[in-house]
């Protein structure tokens, strides 16, 4: 149950980074204020707050009941 | 058992006169300091000694000098538990969580100092997670120092403090309302210690590559800037490391050698473990040194004018006293480690003078890497620039170390900072 709980949570993370990484501005040379900003605002914070949510499936794993 | 335990717990003792006093003596710095940051935020930066580089001054000065440092002395928590675990290394257990604690007090130390560099620090929080590009080392070394590898070493404190915590609580002892949050939910049996070794030595494994990514893009904030002599360079993020390994287990030998001579535990931070931190501090020393003499080597035979007057200031200049204390300080660190090793005579308090020597040489090398190519290593053509922190930058400074120190004693008493050894506790 503990490792089901820590993979739903791993997988969560991925998704909420991958969705914070698709959202930041492109990598690469700026050509003008629409490719420079970001598509979702606060796209870099998902892309951070999706590592933290993806950190917590440890503790999801040893809290879990066995 | 019991007398085992208290000799694991007594950081945790009553305190006496004399830790309430260092607290006073830490509060006032961290009162001066908050004095001067006021004055910064109600005046403004004029009250430092930063400037644009292009008025004759350093924009990146003192303030970022200590990010890097603080950054740097948290590569102690990560390296050493990751020996235990991954390596088998199980004589270091001992300080494996004060070294956690360093780690995440350093990197907390860190994003305060770059925060206070801002002159609009909330602006500049709330900007980075709206409009951070992934493609900036700047905003990487955030979000993977502030972001992943602060919070990864909390989690790791967490899983690997519940026994204890539950012992803790068990026998009534330490900070009731703090065992039973981490240690809820706890069973010490013998699945349950399976599970949660289980759980720290994949998040070893996972925090390693966090850690290896946070110093390099450190370095690589500076390494990557084409346009500024002295900075650009691909040694930069490989020095990153090297010093940042020095620095950061030399810090924690100073904190475990304060440790023992206080509470008197010497049967538990024994002299092996002095000596296993001394080798590796004085390895990453060496590292650190000879990345040091090929940048400089380089700078002198073959690179741009711009480059060639950053290192004769830093021979020859004005840079060059404090250039010269920060390669003696390294050199004599390396040399009473490699003394101690050919002559197998191992001595404790100059293994710690190293460490002293060592962080000494990294807050002044923090600095050099910086300011100069501001100052004097212009592309443009600026005047020559001066950089000297005023008092307040060295009170705020100051400050930070004293919260830290203030933090990491507090912590202390309520926070079982040596973990309790497998034949200590039972079923719980």
């Amino acid at each position: 149950m503990g490792g089901a709980v820590a993979g739903v949570t791993l997988l969560l993370g991925l998704i909420i980074a991958a969705i914070g990484v698709m959202g930041v501005a492109p990598i690469g040379p700026i050509s003008g204020p629409v490719v420079s900003d970001p598509s979702i605002q606060f796209g870099a914070g998902l892309w951070v707050l999706g590592i933290i949510v993806m950190l917590l499936s440890p503790i999801a794993y040893v809290t879990g009941s066995d | 058992m019991a007398k085992k335990l208290d000799a694991y717990l007594k950081p945790m003792n009553k305190a006496g006169t004399a830790f309430y006093g260092f607290l006073a003596v830490m509060v006032a710095v961290i009162a001066v300091g908050a004095y001067a940051l006021s004055l910064q935020f109600s005046q403004g930066h004029t009250v430092s000694g930063l400037d644009d580089i292009g008025a004759g001054g350093a924009s990146w000065g003192l303030y970022v000098t200590m990010l890097v440092y603080f950054i740097g002395i948290s590569y102690a928590g990560i390296s050493v538990s990751a020996a235990v675990r991954l390596l088998g290394k199980t004589e270091y257990k001992p300080v494996a969580r004060m070294g956690e604690l360093l780690s995440v007090i350093g990197i907390l130390l860190g994003s305060l100092a770059i925060l206070f560099d801002l002159g609009q620090p909330l602006r500049g929080l709330i900007n980075i997670f709206a409009y951070g590009r992934i493609g900036s080392p700047l905003f990487f070394t955030m979000s993977v120092i502030a972001g992943a590898y602060l919070f990864s070493t909390l989690v790791y404190m967490y899983i690997t403090t519940r026994r204890d915590a539950s012992i803790l609580k068990s026998k009534g002892l330490g900070a009731g309302w703090l065992n039973s949050i981490l240690s809820s939910g706890y069973k010490d049996t013998a699945a349950s210690r399976q599970k949660h070794e289980t759980a720290s030595r994949y998040l070893s494994m996972a925090i390693l590559p966090l850690l290896v990514m946070a110093h390099s893009f450190l370095g690589f904030n500076i390494g990557l800037t084409v346009a500024r002599p002295g900075w650009f360079g691909a040694i930069q993020a490989p020095a990153f490391i090297a010093i940042a390994a020095a620095s950061g287990i030399g810090a924690l030998i100073i904190i475990v050698a304060v440790f023992r001579h206080f509470h008197k535990m010497q049967d538990i931070l024994t002299d092996n473990i002095f000596k296993g931190l001394g080798a590796f501090m004085g390895a990453a020393t060496g590292v650190y040194i000879y990345m040091l003499i090929a940048e400089m080597y380089v700078m002198r035979y073959s690179s741009t004018v711009e480059e060639g007057i950053i290192a004769n200031a830093l021979l020859f200049g004005e840079f060059a006293p404090l250039y010269w204390i920060e390669l003696l300080s390294f050199a004599a660190a390396f040399t009473i480690i490699f003394a101690m090793f050919v002559r197998k005579s191992y001595n404790v308090t100059g293994i710690v003078v190293s460490a002293i020597l060592v962080n000494i040489g990294a807050v002044i090398a923090r600095q050099l890497i910086l300011v100069p190519s501001q100052t004097i290593g212009s592309q443009l053509p600026y005047a020559i620039g001066v950089y000297t922190p005023t008092w307040v930058e060295l009170s705020v400074v100051a400050a930070l170390f004293a919260l830290g120190a203030f933090a990491y004693a507090l912590i202390s008493k309520v926070y079982p900072l040596v973990e309790l050894p497998e034949d200590v506790g039972g079923e719980i």
